[in-house]
C-alpha cells in the first residue's frame, strides 16, 4: 500500500481541487469474508481504496501537468447507465455536506450527473447540514441548500427532493416556506418502529413519504477524511485538505428490486487555495 | 399441488399403458413453450406464496381435537364468495391433499416494490379471517406442519383423528390400504386418490415410512411396534422407528411455498441453483414437525416423511432387485432434493449421478436445447405419469402442456423450475419449497419475505452460494434431524462474492477454478450463516440489512422487515425457539406427559388449542416470537400511541 505514492504526493501538493469517486462498488467485491460494515466504515475503506487505487497509476504525463484539479477514481469499476435502460432505472442521491458552501449543491449534481451519464437525477435528499454544538438545525440552516435544489429542480436536473431526520416542526416549517416541496423525509431506522405520531400525521396530509435511513449523524468529518489521506498517501499533508460535500448515489431497477450500481463521489478543496 | 382434471381417472394398469405417450407428448408441449419463450426478457419481479392449512375441530368437553375431512366444501364456499363473485377478490383458494386441507394464495402476485413486502401479513390475515369465517363452532384453521394426531391405542376400529370418524379399511381396492389412514381422509377429487393407488400399485407394495423415535426416559427400548396379522407391516416396519404406510403421512403435511417470476431464462436458472444451496438452511430454520402418528420423532422437519410417503420406485428400480421390468436404478423419491443445477457456473458443482432418459436428452440437443437443460428435463422424464383421465390423453401440443406438467408437477424436488404456461403472458419461474409452514401469518411473512429479500441480494451483488450439489445432499439429512437449527452443521460456501474485482479488495485476483475445492466451503452452523461470524463469513442477515439500506424504504414496510428479521436472525442464533423445539417442550412439559415418547389425545387437544390461541393472538408466546411482538405490533399500528 502506498509503494509509489511519490506521485500522488506531488500532485496533492500542487492541486487545489480533488474529486474522489469510487464508481460502482458493487464491482468492487467487498463483502468478501468481511461483515459489511456501517456506512461511516464502509465509506473510509472507499475513500483509502479509491486513493491507493489510483495513485497506483499515475501516469507520468498527469505529474509533468500537475493539474489544479485531480480526478481521482477507480477506472475499471466506473460504469455509466446504459441509455436504453435509463427508464428501467430509478437514481436517487443522498448529499452530505461537509463544509458548508451552497454551491456544493450543484456541484455534487453536475458531477452525479455526469459519472452516470445522465441528464437528470429522480431523487436527491440532502442531509441535514451540520450546524454548531449546541445549535437545533432550523429553517434558515436549510434554505440556502434547498433554494438550490428547487433551482435544479426547476432546470429539470432533479425529479423530487427530499430531506433526512427533520421533525415534525422542521418539515412543516420548510414545507410551508418552500417554493418545491418534499416530497419525502427520511428517518433514522431506529425509530421506523417508533414513529412520532404528529410527524406521520404531518407527512400523510402532505403527502411527504416516510423513508428510512441508517446514516450516522456525521457520515464523514474532516478529520477522518484526513485521516483516510494520510493512511493511504504517507507523508502527505493531509490537514490542508477539507471536504466539502459527500455524494452518495444508488441506481435501483425499478420493478425488480435490484441494486444496478451504488456509489460515493466526495470534493475536496485545499485549504488556503 | 398441481392441476386438476375433471374426467375418469386411469387405472396404474391403464395409465402405465400410456406413459411413452404422455412422456413423449410431455416433450413437444416442453419444446413448443421452449421455442416460443426462450427469449423473453426484462419480466418484473412477480411473486407469491402459497399456504396451505388444517381444518380442525376441538370438542373441549372431551378434551379432543380432530381433523375436519370438509376441504371440499370449505373450498367451494370460498372460492363462491370469493373469485368467482369478484375476479380481483384478493385471497384464492385451491384444494390439497387431505380432505382437511386447503391452500389459501394473495389473489395477484405481489410486486417487485419495496412497500409490497408489506401486504404479505395482510394478506395472510385476510386469508386466515376468511376461512375462519366459513366454518362451523368451535372448528379452527390451522398452520400446523404435521398434525400430531393420536392414533397410537388402535389397529382397527379405534377412534379416528378425523371428524367424522373412519375406520381405516386397508384392502387392495382401497386408496391407501393403510392401517392407520382412512381413504376418507384424502381429497374427494379422483386425482388425490388415484395418485395414492397408483403411487402404490407402480411401487408394487404399500409405501414404508420409518421415522426415528425420539428415546425419552421412559421410552422402551429397543422401540417395537406390532401390527398382528399384517405380514406387510410386519416387515416394513424397523425397531425404534414409528412406522407409517400411507401418502397421507406425508402429503396431508402442510407446506410454505414462494414462487417468483425471474426477468429471463437465464436470471432463473441462476437463481434455481442459488437457492437450491438455501434451501436446507431455511428448512432447518423452519423446523416445525416433530410428532408423527402420536409418537414424538427424532426428526424436526417433513422432508423425508413426504419423501418416502410418494416413493413410487418398484424394487428394481430401488437398487434391491436385478433391473428387469425396469429402465433405471433410481437413487430418490419422485419428492426430494434437486438432482442437477441449471446455470453454467453451477455446472462444475454437479457431482451426483444423473439418472436420464438418453432418447430425450438426445431429442432435446437436438431441438437447440443446451446441455445442462436438456439433461434437467430428461431426468424429470424418466418418471412415469401416476395419473392420466381417459378425456385428456389426445392433446394439441402447440397449445396445451399437461403431460409436460404431469411429469414435472410430480417431480416434488426442492426447487421447481417453472416454464411459462402456454400462450400466457407469464415469464419463466421458480419456486422454492422446503419451508415447513409457522404457526402465524406473522412468521409465515418473515420466512417469505426473507427468501424473496434473498433473491434481490443475491442478483443485485451477484452472489455465488454454490457448492458440489452432493454436499447440498448431505446438508438436506443433517437439516432435517432434532435441534439441526442449532446442533448441525452445514456446508456453506466461504467467499460467496464472485462478482466483484479482487485487485481492489488487495487481496490479488482470486481464480476459484485454480483453488483446490475443498477449499471453496466449509462446515458452518446456521448462525454463522445466518448471521455471520467475524473473520469466517458475513452472514446473510448483515448482507439483507447493507442491501436494504441502499433501497428507498417506507417506515412502515421498514418496520415490519426489522421484525421479520429479528425473527429469523434469533430463531438462528437459538435465541427464539424454533416452532418443532417449542412443541417439543410443551409436550416434555405437559402434565399428563409420562417421558414415554407417546402424545395423548388430550395433550394433543392442549398443544393444538395453544397453537390455535397463538395464530389468533388470543395469547403470547415470547419463547417462540419475541417479547417485543405484541408491543411493537401494536405501536406500529395506525392508531399507534407514541410509546
Amino acid at each position: 500500500m502506498g509503494t509509489d505514492s511519490r506521485a500522488a504526493r506531488a500532485l496533492l501538493a500542487r492541486a487545489r481541487t480533488l474529486h474522489l469517486q469510487t464508481g460502482n462498488l458493487l464491482n468492487w467485491g467487498r463483502l468478501r469474508k468481511k461483515c459489511p460494515s456501517t456506512h461511516s466504515e464502509e465509506l473510509r475503506d472507499c475513500i483509502q481504496k479509491t486513493l491507493n487505487e489510483w495513485s497506483s497509476q499515475i501516469s507520468p504525463d498527469l505529474v509533468r501537468e500537475l493539474p489544479d484539479v485531480l480526478e481521482c477514481t477507480v477506472s475499471h469499476a466506473v460504469e455509466k447507465i446504459n441509455p436504453d435502460e435509463r427508464e428501467e432505472m430509478k437514481v436517487s442521491a443522498k448529499l452530505f455536506i461537509v463544509g458548508s458552501n451552497s454551491s456544493s449543491t450543484r456541484n455534487a449534481v453536475d458531477m452525479a450527473c455526469s459519472v452516470l451519464g445522465v441528464a437528470q437525477l429522480d431523487s436527491v435528499i440532502i442531509a441535514s447540514p451540520p450546524t454548531e454544538d449546541g445549535v437545533n438545525l432550523s429553517l434558515q440552516h436549510l434554505q440556502p441548500y434547498w433554494e438550490e435544489l428547487e433551482n435544479l429542480v426547476q432546470s429539470k436536473k432533479i425529479v423530487a427532493i427530499g430531506t433526512s431526520d427533520l421533525d415534525k416542526t422542521q418539515l412543516e416549517q420548510l414545507y410551508q416556506w418552500a417554493q418545491v416541496k418534499p416530497n419525502s423525509n427520511q428517518v433514522n431506522l431506529a425509530s421506523c418502529c417508533v414513529m412520532p405520531p404528529d410527524l406521520t400525521a404531518f407527512a400523510k396530509q402532505f403527502d411527504i413519504q416516510l423513508l428510512t435511513h441508517n446514516d450516522p449523524k456525521e457520515l464523514l468529518s474532516e478529520a477522518s477524511f484526513q485521516e483516510a489521506l494520510r493512511e493511504s498517501i504517507p507523508d502527505i499533508q493531509a490537514h490542508e485538505w477539507v471536504p466539502l460535500w459527500l455524494l452518495r448515489y444508488s441506481v435501483i431497477v425499478k420493478s425488480r428490486g435490484i441494486i444496478k450500481s451504488k456509489g460515493y463521489i466526495l470534493q475536496a478543496k485545499r485549504r488556503g487555495s | 399441488m398441481g392441476l386438476l382434471s375433471q374426467g375418469s381417472p386411469l387405472s396404474w394398469e391403464e395409465t402405465k399403458r400410456h406413459a411413452d405417450h404422455v412422456r413423449r407428448h410431455g416433450i413437444l408441449q416442453f419444446l413448443h413453450i421452449y421455442h416460443a419463450v426462450k427469449d423473453r426478457h426484462k419480466d418484473v419481479l412477480k411473486w407469491g406464496d402459497e399456504v396451505e392449512y388444517m381444518l380442525v375441530s376441538f370438542d373441549h368437553e372431551n378434551k379432543k381435537v380432530q381433523l375436519v375431512l370438509s376441504g371440499e366444501e370449505v373450498l367451494e364456499t370460498l372460492q363462491e364468495k370469493g373469485e368467482r363473485t369478484n375476479p380481483n377478490h384478493p385471497t384464492l383458494w385451491r384444494p390439497e391433499y387431505g380432505s382437511y386441507m386447503i391452500e389459501g394464495t394473495p389473489g395477484q402476485p405481489y410486486g417487485g416494490t419495496m412497500s409490497e413486502f408489506n401486504t404479505v401479513e395482510d394478506n395472510m390475515r385476510k386469508r386466515r379471517e376468511e376461512a375462519t369465517s366459513v366454518l362451523k363452532k368451535n372448528q379452527a384453521l390451522c398452520t400446523i406442519t404435521s398434525f400430531p394426531s393420536s392414533l397410537i391405542c388402535c389397529r382397527l376400529g379405534c377412534p379416528g383423528f378425523t371428524l367424522p370418524e373412519f375406520k381405516p379399511n386397508p384392502v387392495e381396492g382401497g386408496a391407501s390400504k393403510s392401517l392407520f389412514f382412512p381413504d376418507e381422509a384424502i381429497n374427494k377429487h379422483p386425482r388425490f386418490s388415484t395418485l395414492t393407488r397408483n403411487i402404490r400399485h407402480r411401487r408394487g407394495e404399500k409405501v414404508v415410512i420409518n421415522v426415528p423415535i425420539f428415546k425419552d426416559k421412559n421410552t422402551p427400548s429397543p422401540f417395537i411396534e406390532t401390527f398382528p396379522g399384517d405380514d406387510e407391516a410386519a416387515k416394513a416396519s424397523k425397531p425404534d422407528h414409528i412406522y407409517m404406510d400411507a401418502m397421507g403421512f406425508g402429503m396431508g403435511n402442510c407446506c410454505l411455498q414462494v414462487t417468483f417470476q425471474a426477468c429471463s431464462i437465464a436470471e432463473a436458472r441462476y437463481l434455481y441453483d442459488q437457492l437450491a444451496t438455501i434451501c436446507p438452511i431455511v428448512m432447518a430454520l423452519s423446523a416445525a414437525s416433530p410428532f408423527y402418528r402420536g409418537y414424538v420423532s427424532d426428526i424436526d422437519c417433513r422432508w423425508g416423511v413426504i419423501s418416502a410417503s410418494v416413493d413410487d420406485r418398484t424394487r428394481e428400480e430401488r437398487g434391491l432387485e436385478p433391473l428387469k421390468n425396469n429402465n433405471y436404478r433410481i437413487s430418490k423419491s419422485r419428492y426430494d432434493s434437486i438432482d442437477s443445477y441449471l446455470s453454467e457456473c453451477g455446472e462444475k458443482y454437479n457431482d451426483i449421478d444423473l439418472t436420464i432418459d438418453k432418447e430425450i436428452y438426445k431429442q432435446l440437443l437436438q431441438e437447440g436445447i443446451d446441455h445442462l437443460l436438456a439433461q434437467h428435463v430428461a431426468h424429470l422424464f424418466i418418471r412415469d405419469p401416476l395419473t392420466l383421465f381417459a378425456e385428456k390423453i389426445h392433446l394439441d401440443d402447440a397449445n396445451e402442456s399437461d403431460h409436460f406438467e404431469n411429469i414435472q408437477s410430480t417431480n416434488w424436488q426442492t426447487m421447481r423450475f417453472k416454464p411459462p404456461p402456454p400462450n400466457s403472458d407469464i415469464g419463466w419461474r421458480v419456486e422454492f419449497r422446503p419451508m415447513e409452514v409457522q404457526l402465524t401469518d406473522f412468521e409465515n411473512s418473515a420466512y417469505v419475505v426473507f427468501v424473496v429479500l434473498l433473491t434481490r441480494v443475491i442478483l443485485s451483488y451477484k452472489l455465488d452460494f454454490l457448492i458440489p450439489l452432493s454436499k447440498v445432499d448431505e446438508n438436506m439429512k443433517v437439516a432435517q434431524k432434532r435441534d439441526a437449527v442449532l446442533q448441525g452443521m452445514f456446508y456453506f460456501r466461504k467467499d460467496i462474492c464472485k462478482g466483484g474485482n479482487a485487485m481492489v479488495d488487495g487481496r490479488g485476483k482470486a481464480q476459484p477454478s485454480t483453488e483446490p475445492a475443498a477449499e471453496e466451503y466449509a462446515l458452518m452452523s446456521i448462525d454463522t450463516i445466518i448471521n455471520g461470524k467475524e473473520g469466517v463469513f458475513p452472514g446473510l442477515i448483515p448482507i439483507l440489512n447493507s442491501y436494504l439500506e441502499n433501497m428507498e424504504v417506507d417506515v412502515d414496510t421498514r418496520c415490519s422487515i426489522l421484525n421479520y428479521l429479528k425473527l429469523i436472525k434469533k430463531r438462528a442464533s437459538g435465541e427464539l425457539m424454533t416452532v418443532a423445539r417449542w412443541m417439543r417442550e410443551f409436550i416434555a412439559n405437559h402434565p399428563d406427559y409420562k417421558h414415554d415418547s407417546v402424545i395423548t389425545d388430550q395433550m394433543n387437544y392442549s398443544l393444538i388449542s395453544k397453537c390455535n390461541q397463538i395464530a389468533n393472538e388470543l395469547c403470547e408466546c415470547p419463547e417462540l416470537l419475541g417479547p417485543a411482538f405484541r408491543k411493537v405490533k401494536y405501536s406500529g399500528s395506525k392508531t399507534g400511541s407514541s410509546n
